[in-house]
């Protein structure tokens, strides 16, 4: 089993699409029954700019995840947000989650030399907040409703890896 | 004066009676306690403490979250 984490391709849209398709319904804030492939061809470009990241996870050469880090703007320059970390159901647990994560803490501090990294996730998603707690980020609080997902408000965590150097 | 406080009122009625949100959220300093009362007042409670949220006058300083529900939809809709 190799696993490798790259830059995301503009030609890796149909497996990340294949990905978001494989998801239950209450993982995911797009339904792609009703969302044309139009859609995830032009949104899931690879970034043109410096700011948004986007990486995919390879186990034994094929596409079973991804991730993106954007980093914020002027005075949130040093801050930046995961944004759709995501395993194929039939790939987990074999730790392709906490690599992606790695990578995005690795790409935030080692890289971008930000000193604070959120991620915003549903309350019930335990096994990601284990992931997340393993990687140093805490609960910074509790969104109510946060969500609609399914047919359903759900509470979000703000969960948070900071930093208090300099 | 009240005009802050007037001016809450006008942002809640259009987002409560007139575009009918679920959720209204905002961040605030956390060190601004005048802004903290005001939003208070108006219903909103702090759910998040984000530090080191942004770079203010040579420091990075901590922020609240804070989230106020439509008081027209029960908890039936969560």
């Amino acid at each position: 089993m190799t696993l490798l984490i790259r830059g995301r391709n503009t030609h890796d849209w149909p497996l990340i699409v294949e990905i978001i398709q494989s998801l239950p319904a209450a993982e995911v804030s797009i339904d792609p029954h009703y969302v044309g492939t139009d859609y995830f061809r032009e949104h899931l470009k690879a970034p043109d700019n410096k700011r948004e990241f986007a990486v995919v996870a390879e186990l034994d050469g094929k596409v079973v995840g991804s991730a993106a880090l954007t980093r914020g703007i002027s005075r949130l320059a040093h801050s930046g947000e995961i944004q759709h970390l995501m395993v194929n159901p039939a790939a987990q647990r074999q730790g392709v989650g906490g690599a992606l994560l790695e990578a995005m803490v690795a790409l935030s501090e080692n890289m971008l030399n930000l000193s604070r990294v959120v991620h915003f996730i549903p309350v019930e998603n335990a096994h990601a907040l284990n992931l997340h707690r393993k990687c140093g980020f805490v609960i910074e609080g509790r969104l109510r409703d946060g969500l609609f997902r399914d047919g359903r408000y759900m509470d979000v965590y703000i969960l948070a890896r900071v930093r208090d150097a300099f | 004066m009240g005009i802050g406080t007037a001016l809450m009122r006008g942002l809640l009625d259009l987002a409560d009676n007139w575009l009918n949100l679920h959720r209204v959220e905002l961040e605030v300093f956390s060190d601004n306690e005048r802004g903290v009362a005001l939003y208070k007042k108006m219903g909103f409670e702090i759910e998040a403490t984000m530090r080191r949220y942004a770079y203010r006058d040579g420091a990075y300083t901590d922020a609240f979250k804070m989230g106020r529900l439509n008081p027209h939809h029960e908890a039936s809709t969560r």
